[in-house]
């Protein structure tokens, strides 16, 4: 980012700022040294847990990003168990009923949630439990087909209201466990589906696999109902792949979120760094960026530790 | 020899798109496809109104025979901006998926023909822009060179490159060990002769599929970059932007938001729709099991 055009001290002084006055904050800031050398100040920095001061901002970067996490981190891990309780079961059912209608309608209902952009889908998310349920009263009141929907849905519309979710903004977590849990419902619903779509395909395909494998027809064959073959046998032998998607969903939902944070107006990472790209706040940025990379390693690395737990035959002998 | 008996290579790549249209999955998405694109290319030559009329007497009104999908904040016809948005939308893709072709495939050809280092070197580099979450690096690229439609192609043009190269590569080192690969070398033709006569006749089903995919990727990160304000700008409609205005009127107008979501749906899973459909012709194996 420090070649692209676009100088930090420029910036935050504005276009009628002297030439003097944009040299001396150059100065203060460091923006002088030579490029490598000032990536290499940062890098030890971070390493050993001083990330610098946001151009912006005048704070420590590791405050900002302290704060932030504290959304991002409940926010993805949230959504991906979403997305698994989702998908494992849905992958189940269709792989249960291969070629069957049954099948065909929920992969077709993934296919449409692949295809759902999911900052459209926070918007009707946030219209239809935060909106609507007050819209419908107004309805309720008049007569015709709009009335009947608002009648049929109102023990709906009556649990939304007492849900009170927020349509956007977060309260910290000093606000309660609740309170703060709360504005993240609907975020990570937003996050999660897209992601459960294509999980689900993939559970349901990884299962299909397996279920041509000679042990699952041993299992058949000594009169194992096929419900049971298919939780006892086929998913755990085709948690491999499921997981391996689990591991590279994780990057594209730490990529969602500076979509659905900026939707949802929730102080986290993704916003943070959509921000401060704007802002040219380049340490932050390349805080940021460097703590995104690092999550999706990490991330990937747990996968693999998971792989053996999956599968025995992945444990080294003892 | 394993590659012979794959029916993926083995198949005439001519009959394709005839085996498709036999595919139900082919079919719906062609037709929904089909329609987004005409109405992309209507819009060039006539739109119900004009797109940047502004006529605040109309504002938010709802779906009516005169306003197909109603009015916004403005009181522009939602269909009209939907029209040329889906031209926006379809141009930014279709350069994007351009340039992942262009520069991607003779990286990936030119990696499956030399190995080596060469190989290693470009994917290794491959594999660092995948580590990268891709919206992330877009955004990075628009907000650093400005937002606007020509920012937001390169920026997910070069995202498209190492997906096309690592495409290419795999399906051309699957070809490059047969005997009539042999029998073109022993000919006497050159490297660049092989791939250009043998090796891409017979990877471009497997780039046809990519394609697809990518195309619809493209339509959806430029909308997430246009949601974002860092696509195409006003007065220009973008499916992006008119749901990031959509939301803020959502109390008051909650068809705006509806209509350029659903745009970008129906161009999405018809692309995809048509991608699977194709795979599952190309690829037999694959397509009992998705």
């Amino acid at each position: 980012m420090s070649v692209l055009p676009g100088d930090p001290a420029r910036l935050m002084l504005g276009m009628s700022a002297s030439e003097s006055a944009v040299e001396a904050l150059q100065q203060q800031m460091g923006l002088n040294a030579p490029l490598i050398q000032r990536y290499f100040n940062w890098l030890i920095g971070f390493i050993t847990g001083d990330m610098g001061r946001s151009y912006t901002y005048s704070v420590p970067v590791l405050e900002l990003v302290y704060a932030a996490i504290g959304v991002s981190l409940p926010l993805a891990v949230l959504a991906l168990i979403l997305s698994t309780i989702i998908a494992l079961p849905v992958g189940l059912f269709a792989a249960g009923r291969f070629g069957k209608p049954a099948d065909n309608i929920s992969m077709g209902i993934a296919q449409i949630g692949i295809a759902l952009p999911n900052f459209w889908f926070a918007i009707l998310l946030v219209y239809a439990f935060v909106l609507l349920p007050f819209q419908a009263q107004a309805w309720a009141g008049q007569s015709g087909f709009g009335a009947t929907i608002a009648m049929l849905l109102q023990p709906l519309f009556i649990l939304f209201k007492w849900l009170k979710l927020p349509a956007g903004g977060f309260p910290g977590w000093d606000a309660g466990v609740v309170t703060a849990s709360k504005a993240l419902i609907l975020p990570a619903i937003a996050l999660a589906l897209p992601q459960a779509a294509i999980l689900a395909r993939v559970t349901r395909s990884a299962l299909l696999e397996v279920l041509g494998e000679d042990y699952i027809r041993t299992a058949r064959a000594k009169g194992l109902p096929r419900h049971l073959v298919l939780r006892r046998h086929a998913l755990r032998n085709a948690m491999i792949p499921v997981l391996t998607i689990l591991g590279l969903q994780f990057s594209f939902l730490l990529s969602g979120t500076i979509i659905i944070e900026n939707v949802f107006y929730l102080p986290g990472l993704g916003r943070m760094v959509f921000q401060a790209i704007t802002q040219r706040d380049l340490i932050v940025v390349q805080s940021v960026v460097m703590l995104l990379v690092m999550a999706v390693i990490v991330v990937n690395l747990l996968v693999d530790l998971l792989y053996a737990l999956a599968d025995p035959r992945l444990r080294k002998p003892a | 020899m394993a590659q012979r008996q794959n029916g993926l290579l083995a198949k005439p790549r001519r009959d394709i798109f005839v085996q498709a249209s036999g595919n139900p999955a082919f079919l719906v998405g062609l037709v929904f496809t089909l329609i987004i694109f005409a109405a992309g290319l209507v819009s060039l030559l006539w739109t119900p109104f004009d797109v940047s009329l502004v006529t605040i007497s109309e504002r938010l009104k709802t779906p009516s025979s005169s306003h197909w999908f109603g009015t916004d904040h403005f009181g522009r016809d939602i269909l009209s901006m939907l029209m040329v948005g889906a031209r926006n939308s379809i141009a930014v893709a279709f350069v994007a998926v351009g340039i992942g072709v262009v520069l991607g495939v003779p990286l990936g050809c030119w990696a499956a023909a030399n190995g080596g280092l060469v190989d290693s070197v470009l994917m290794r580099a491959n594999d660092v822009v995948f580590a990268f979450p891709a919206l992330l690096s877009a955004v990075m690229i628009t907000a650093n060179f400005g937002p606007g439609a020509i920012n937001a192609i390169i920026a997910i043009g070069i995202f498209n490159i190492p997906v096309f190269a690592r495409v290419a590569r795999a399906g051309a080192m699957s070809i490059w060990p047969r005997d009539f690969i042999l029998a073109a070398r022993a000919a006497g033709k050159n490297q660049m002769q092989i791939t250009n006569q043998h090796i891409m006749p017979n990877i471009m089903h497997l780039l046809i599929v990519q394609g697809t995919i990518q195309f619809s990727l493209g339509v959806l990160a430029e909308a997430s970059l246009s949601y974002l304000g860092l696509g195409a700008q006003p007065p220009q409609p973008s499916w992006g932007r008119m749901l990031a205005e959509a939301q803020t009127m959502m109390a008051i107008g909650p068809h705006t938001a509806v209509f350029p979501g659903l745009a970008i749906v129906v161009t999405v899973l018809g692309l995809n729709l048509m991608g699977d459909g194709l795979r599952d012709v190309l690829d037999p194996k694959m397509g009992q099991r998705k």
